[in-house]
């Protein structure tokens, strides 16, 4: 099973940005009943993390919206639960650059 | 007499004779988690107890307590537990070397943690920090079974300097009740201890183990809060009392061990490096420190981030602080009457380098309680995430990053806040200072300190105001 994250823009700043997960590798019945979050977190510890609203576009894609609100490195970081007791995770990091 | 060890209940916990084991017990565990989180559990800092617990809780909770209440975390310091426990295997038989006392080695340790945190991105790095705690452990253990006393306290744990010099705006300091009970005293045993009478090498009740004698003893440098003298004075006669916060820094008597603030330039020092390393450290996290370093990169030519850094370390804790300190003790020096031109410069220096350190601790309490207010609730779901990692399930309950802290936000007026009361706090001092040196030419003998209090105050302002940048990978990335 894969998961594959795509962040868009590809180089943010600070404000709102979109995660989109596809997932891979098990049947569409099963992957339907995934469960995903996803949490941005700012390298440095303490910092207040961005749980993101995480909505499925499609029973394999999954868009989770983002409000990162410093400027900085960021790990946003995808979890994915599957029906059947499988955990998967994603990681991706981003330099998130001041507002203009 | 204000003293929190007769209040009811608070007094009895406080002379708990297994008080301090208690807490450090406590506090001894609580280290053994975060090694083991940090060698262990997840590389990623956010989401690791080591970076989380030790950058984040473990240093907001110091500085807050610090000036709340006073040293317990020295109180309560897990590395005398363990060190007393390898003294029962090991007892040390030297002193510590007569060259070696005062401040001077503590200092250049004290820089190269802060020196580390940065170069080193230490609160990125769990298993980095996870062996910093491991190595003062290990220092502490080494140092204090070879010599005799609290030789790591007082000469080299840089944390207890941060300590020492913090808790001088303490609002509480061990005292004696009446030092005319201590004056008619034959046995000192505050100082000295007690031991069994048939077999004096064995210790009943530990004296002060940084040697300071409670009827001389003004204020809280060096310090440990142990209340070792609580419970050894026969006479019932040491009182936890309450203070006016900052006071004994213009206080020039001669104190037990240190003698008079103004003859000691190590413990200036040591004030100063923790005024400018606050600044500094809170500097450090902004995004205009990226430009700072792109000029030294241009103008020293430096070709790597260790350079750079240190280069801005050598400016900010040695020549600015030595720069600025130098200039207005010569003004001093020539403004501040007959007693002023007759004083040292080295000397006048010295007396208002510890003014600075009210305005230090503003900046190390904003600092650090932006991280702690913004990020306290963070612990629940790191130490959830923790225990899944380690038992598999979700004993604690799946992590929920839903726990957070304060906005930023309203934190902002928190911090403001503890600036401007530091830069109040040292304006104060340097006018105690000036009334007791140089009274008749006052005004004139402080304003160039004045006039640093206010740049400081007004530069750590202007660091607040500044966007943050969290980097976690490469000081120059």
């Amino acid at each position: 099973m894969v998961v594959a994250a795509h962040l868009v823009p590809l180089q943010p700043t600070v404000g709102p940005a979109t995660l989109t997960l596809t997932l891979s590798g098990a049947t569409a019945d099963l992957l339907g009943q995934a469960q995903v979050g996803v949490v941005g977190h700012m390298t440095h510890p303490g910092m207040t993390p961005a749980v993101a609203t995480v909505i499925r576009r499609e029973p394999d894609i999954y868009d989770a919206a983002l409000d990162l609100s410093m400027p900085g490195d960021w790990v946003i970081v995808a979890t994915v639960r599957m029906p059947d007791g499988r955990r998967l995770e994603s990681k991706t990091a981003v330099r998130v650059q001041p507002r203009p | 007499m204000f003293d929190l060890l007769t209040w009811p209940v608070v007094g009895a916990v406080l002379r708990w004779r297994h008080l301090r084991t208690a807490t450090r017990t406590v506090l001894l565990l609580v280290a053994a988690v975060l090694i083991a989180h940090g060698l262990f559990g997840p590389a990623f800092a956010p989401t690791n107890l080591a970076t989380l617990g030790t950058w984040i809780h473990y240093r907001g909770l110091l500085i807050g307590v610090l000036l709340v209440a006073g040293n317990a975390f020295c109180h309560a310091c897990p590395m005398i537990l363990v060190r007393d426990l390898t003294r029962r295997v090991h007892a040390p038989r030297r002193h510590w070397p007569g060259r070696l006392t005062g401040k001077w080695l503590a200092l250049p340790l004290f820089a190269a943690v802060l020196f580390a945190y940065e170069a080193y991105d230490l609160w990125a790095q769990p298993a980095a920090t996870a062996w910093l705690i491991v190595g003062y452990f290990a220092g502490a253990i080494v140092v204090d079974t070879v010599f005799k006393g609290a030789a790591f306290c007082k000469y080299i744990c840089p944390v207890g300097q941060f300590n020492f010099i913090a808790s001088t705006l303490s609002p509480l300091e061990i005292r004696a009740r009446d030092t005319g009970v201590c004056a008619s005293c034959r046995t000192v045993d505050c100082l000295k201890g007690r031991r069994a009478p048939d077999a004096p090498q064995v210790i009943l009740q530990r004296g002060c183990e940084l040697h300071l004698f409670v009827p001389t003893k003004t204020g809280n440098l060096e310090c440990t809060f142990c209340l070792d003298c609580v419970q050894a004075c026969p006479h019932d006669n040491v009182a936890l009392a309450a203070r006016v916060p900052g006071e004994e820094l213009a206080d020039d008597r001669r104190r037990s061990v240190i003698g008079r603030l103004s003859r000691r330039p190590d413990v200036a020092a040591l004030a100063l490096l923790f005024t400018f390393g606050a600044l500094l450290n809170a500097f450090a996290m902004t995004t205009p420190v990226q430009a700072v370093e792109r000029w030294f990169v241009t103008g020293l030519q430096a070709t790597t981030d260790g350079q750079v850094l240190a280069a801005l370390f050598v400016l900010g804790l040695v020549v600015l602080p030595l720069a600025v300190c130098s200039a207005a003790a010569y003004v001093t020096h020539l403004v501040g009457g007959a007693r002023a031109t007759f004083t040292p410069v080295r000397t006048i220096a010295v007396s208002y380098a510890y003014a600075l350190v009210p305005i230090g601790a503003g900046i190390w309490l904003a600092h650090y309680a932006f991280h702690f207010l913004t990020g306290f609730g963070t612990i629940v779901p790191v130490a959830q995430s923790a225990a899944l990692d380690a038992f598999g399930s979700p004993i604690f309950g799946e992590p929920n990053w839903g726990w957070l802290g304060m906005r930023p936000g309203l934190v902002l007026p928190i911090q403001v806040g503890a600036v401007i009361l530091g830069g109040i706090g040292s304006t104060s001092l340097i006018q105690r200072i000036s009334e007791r040196d140089y009274r008749g030419h006052a005004a004139e003998a402080g304003a160039p300190w004045v006039v640093i209090a206010v740049a400081l105050t007004a530069a750590a302002l202007w660091i607040l105001m500044q966007p943050m940048d969290m980097r976690g990978t490469g000081f120059l990335s």
